[in-house]
């Protein structure tokens, strides 16, 4: 079996609903030993969406949770309870990295803040992923992704011309802001191989969002032009937008962006006349009738499905892509010659495909994809061998709802 | 000395535009040195890429480009040419990473690709990112930000929770360049985990990176939900087409929007409790979290109409107050003057000798060890080219000045 990248790295997980789950799955996939601390006092919400309403199965039972956390271990332990903090103390003793997305303050007041965590590890890597951060006037504000987004400026930029501020699709940032905790993850780890210091890092969902509005940000601070809602459109490239295609509530996006382009597309369309039409014979002229363009466009996408489309401009240079719903996704040849999706399967929900960590690695031969834990599975294992509880003892917490 | 947490590393960046340059600058910005290459003459495409300041276009003065290209040192070298090799070569000796986005075969056609480099320099780690990945039948298929934003689903999602009308209402793109800094982010991630295995194994590899992958990742509930749905399950549809997720909406109010969720039991009592108890609140079908997601429509409905006579900063405030995430909906002008930005000193304002200071977002996070910093704005096209040819590979004047003629660098 070949090595995997974070082998015998261990992860004190406090994570929970979507951002820091993702980035313990990335962890634990990566070869990492994740052990996610819960308790039925404070159940993951997410254990509980996405089932059939008629056939509910209970904490283990929900396809969304068993999607998302995978590849990771499962205690139960009442931080509501002086020794369920110790026993998580013991846990970040023996961990290197620490993980929490909890409401601002909450760790503090269990006793399991990064200066009391550095009294039981004091070379421990935590990091903390809020709304808005650990400190300052909003700090206490809560806040998921499709909400937070919102005081970072995207949804004001998001939305059809004229029409009203939008939220993006998929629960946006929560699973990039995973991504981004990985990566700060990693790069303490990387830091701390090479000095053996350990530090706190402070992720701010807001800001990942901001960070990513560069030229809306600058824009608006040097030439205080507030960029607003623009539908698909670009400031540079046209056409530039979604196109109907043949079937119902099918689009495909093309977008071109220089003369080579251009040309190639108005003869594939079947309209070279256009090449000589005043309305387009450069770019800005093109950008100032572009919704005649975009008109005459969909004359001739319309007839056409997706991947006719994508094919016959592909061919010639033009970048034209079906807008993808999750179905069309998992059909698509391409995403299946990819291996896109995982099979960690699992004891209650079964064996279905998922989504796996994104990119290929040539040097790694299987990921570690193992079925996400069931709610205090490992309990066992984690204060007995471990830990090294007795059998007694560990019955009496349970009874104590100590491990519960 | 500034010590970074990434201070160590050596990236080499074969790249432009968008999603190569974030990634190799959240790596400089963390420490890594990071060599940008650039073509002679013209440069990264993002340099002809506005904003600008004064709407005047300048290939050292694009905001964007300033952006994705701070903390980084620039030399321009033309690969294409015979001596572009050679000294390509001289990079990589002691490069840890090489991240690149070229079209899948154009290095190889250099002998540049990672197979070949990676016989010369066996520990070095090669990042690849394509719209599509470097395998596969659309491995050469052309596809920008707004291609890979919608061929990951989540432009098809878009706007998030209220389509009511798919004929007269298009997937939507965002602002900027989302998919493009997100296949940023990915890469940068999966690239460390590279990095980790090296340190076990001693080997370098190739990290292959799709950046229509890391954007369908970022709906990856959608996969589990569908998978797991039998094929005439009563979910599948609502999992397929433009997803309703739950209480989760920008809603019009007085003063402007505010983006509410009210997911759990929790929340709900909560927003009752915040909106006076009206009676239809009370009624069953909303009473357990899997009523209120299956009446969502219903239950969307009463809540905008209230929503929509209060006030958006008393709303948002007294909703906070109750733990309900609520959020007023911020122009450019609130986020910039965000009193939590500034005290977190989130944007940092970086002087440039081609704009003067202007303002930029910082980093996203605050690691208390090893603080982000700003060392130097982003460079101009080669600017570094005597410091490293020179200073560094040893180059005399004269052939550096040779190469400058023959248009190698």
């Amino acid at each position: 079996m070949s090595q995997l990248p974070l082998e015998g790295v261990r992860v004190a997980d406090f994570g929970w609903i979507l951002a820091a789950p993702q980035c313990t799955t990335w962890l634990g996939v990566m070869g990492a030993e994740v052990i996610r601390i819960e308790s039925h006092q404070r159940l993951d919400v997410i254990r509980f969406l996405g089932q059939n309403p008629r056939d509910l199965k209970g904490p283990d039972g929900s396809p969304l949770f068993n999607g998302l956390n995978y590849s990771k271990k499962s205690v139960t332990l009442n931080l509501g309870h002086p020794r369920g903090v110790a026993l998580a103390k013991e846990i970040v003793r023996r961990s290197n990295i620490v993980v929490e997305n909890f409401a601002v303050g909450m760790m503090k007041r269990w006793g399991l803040s990064y200066a009391d965590l550095c009294q039981v590890k004091p070379d421990i890597i935590m990091i903390s992923g809020s709304p808005v951060g650990q400190y300052g006037p909003d700090s206490h504000c809560v806040g998921w992704g499709p909400i937070t987004q919102a005081s970072a400026g995207i949804c004001h930029l998001t939305g059809y011309p004229d029409g009203p501020p939008s939220s993006l699709g998929g629960t946006w940032p929560d699973y990039m802001v995973g991504v981004v905790m990985t990566y700060a993850v990693l790069a303490a780890l990387y830091c701390h191989r090479r000095t053996g210091k350990g530090q706190h890092v402070d992720l701010a969902m807001a800001e990942v969002v901001t960070a990513m509005l560069p030229e809306a940000i600058m824009d608006y601070l040097m030439n205080k032009r507030d960029q607003g809602r623009r539908g698909n459109r670009d400031e540079v490239m046209v056409p530039h937008n979604v196109y109907r295609c043949c079937a119902e509530d099918k689009w495909v996006a093309i977008a071109v962006d220089n003369e080579e382009e251009w040309q190639n597309l108005c003869q594939v369309v079947g309209h070279p006349e256009w090449l000589a039409d005043e309305r387009f014979k450069d770019r800005q002229s093109r950008k100032a009738h572009e919704q005649e363009l975009d008109a005459l466009l969909t004359a001739w996408t319309r007839a056409r499905s997706q991947t006719e489309i994508m094919h016959l401009l592909q061919k010639v240079g033009v970048a034209a892509t079906p807008v993808y719903d999750t179905e069309s996704l998992i059909a698509d040849p391409q995403f299946q010659h990819r291996d896109f999706l995982a099979s960690p399967g699992h004891p209650v929900t079964g064996d279905h495909p998922v989504a796996g960590i994104p990119g290929k690695y040539s040097a790694i031969e299987k990921l570690r994809y193992t079925p996400a834990p069931c709610l205090g599975q490992d309990n066992e294992q984690v204060f007995s061998e471990m830990l090294g509880l007795s059998q007694e003892e560990i019955k009496r917490l349970q009874e104590e709802k100590v491990i519960y | 000395m500034f010590e970074g947490a990434l201070t160590g590393l050596k990236i080499v960046e074969l790249s432009e535009r968008v999603a190569g340059p974030f990634c190799t600058k959240v790596m400089a910005d963390l420490g890594a040195e990071v060599m940008k290459i650039e073509t002679p003459g013209a440069g990264d495409v993002a340099r002809s890429r506005g904003p600008f300041p004064g709407d005047e276009p300048h290939p050292d003065r694009s905001a964007l480009f300033l952006y994705l290209n701070t903390n980084k040192f620039g030399v321009t070298l033309d690969l294409s040419k015979s001596g572009g090799a050679l000294l390509f070569h001289e990079l990589m000796k002691d490069a840890d990473i090489l991240v690149e986005t070229q079209i899948p075969g154009f290095l190889e056609s250099l002998g540049l690709d990672f197979v070949s480099l990676h016989a010369r320099y066996p520990r070095l780690i090669v990042t690849s990112i394509t719209p599509f990945g470097q395998t596969g039948p659309y491995k050469n298929y052309k596809a920008y930000n707004l291609n890979c934003f919608h061929t990951g689903v989540v432009g098809y999602e878009t706007p998030f929770n209220f389509v009511t009308d798919p004929e007269n209402e298009p997937p939507l793109k965002t602002s900027g360049q989302q998919a493009d800094l997100l296949a940023g982010w990915t890469a940068a991630t999966a690239t460390m985990c590279a990095v980790f295995h090296r340190d076990l194994t001693g080997q370098g590899q190739h990290v292959d990176i799709s950046e229509v992958e890391a954007v369908a990742h970022m709906v990856r509930p959608n996969f589990a939900l569908y998978s797991h749905e039998p094929p005439d399950g009563p979910n599948r549809r609502r999992f397929l087409r433009r997803t309703k997720w739950g209480l989760a909406y920008v809603f019009p109010c007085r003063g402007g929007h505010v983006a509410l969720l009210a997911l759990t039991d929790q929340h709900w009592e909560s927003l009752k409790a915040l909106m006076g108890r009206p009676e239809w609140a009370e009624s069953e079908l909303f009473s357990t979290l899997l009523e209120r997601f299956q009446n969502i429509d219903a239950l969307e409905v009463s809540v905008a109409a209230w929503v929509s006579n209060q006030d958006r900063d008393e709303l948002s405030r007294k909703g906070q107050e109750l733990h309900i995430p609520v959020f007023p909906v911020r122009d450019m002008q609130a986020v910039v003057g965000s009193e939590q930005y500034r005290e977190r000193g989130f944007f940092v304002t970086v002087d440039h000798p081609a704009t003067g200071p202007l303002t930029y977002p910082g980093a996203p996070f605050k690691f208390s060890a090893t603080p982000w910093q700003m060392r130097s704005p982003a460079p101009r096209l080669g600017e570094h080219n005597t410091r490293i040819y020179g200073e560094r590979l040893g180059l005399s004047a004269e052939r550096i000045e040779q190469l400058r003629r023959e248009g190698v660098i």
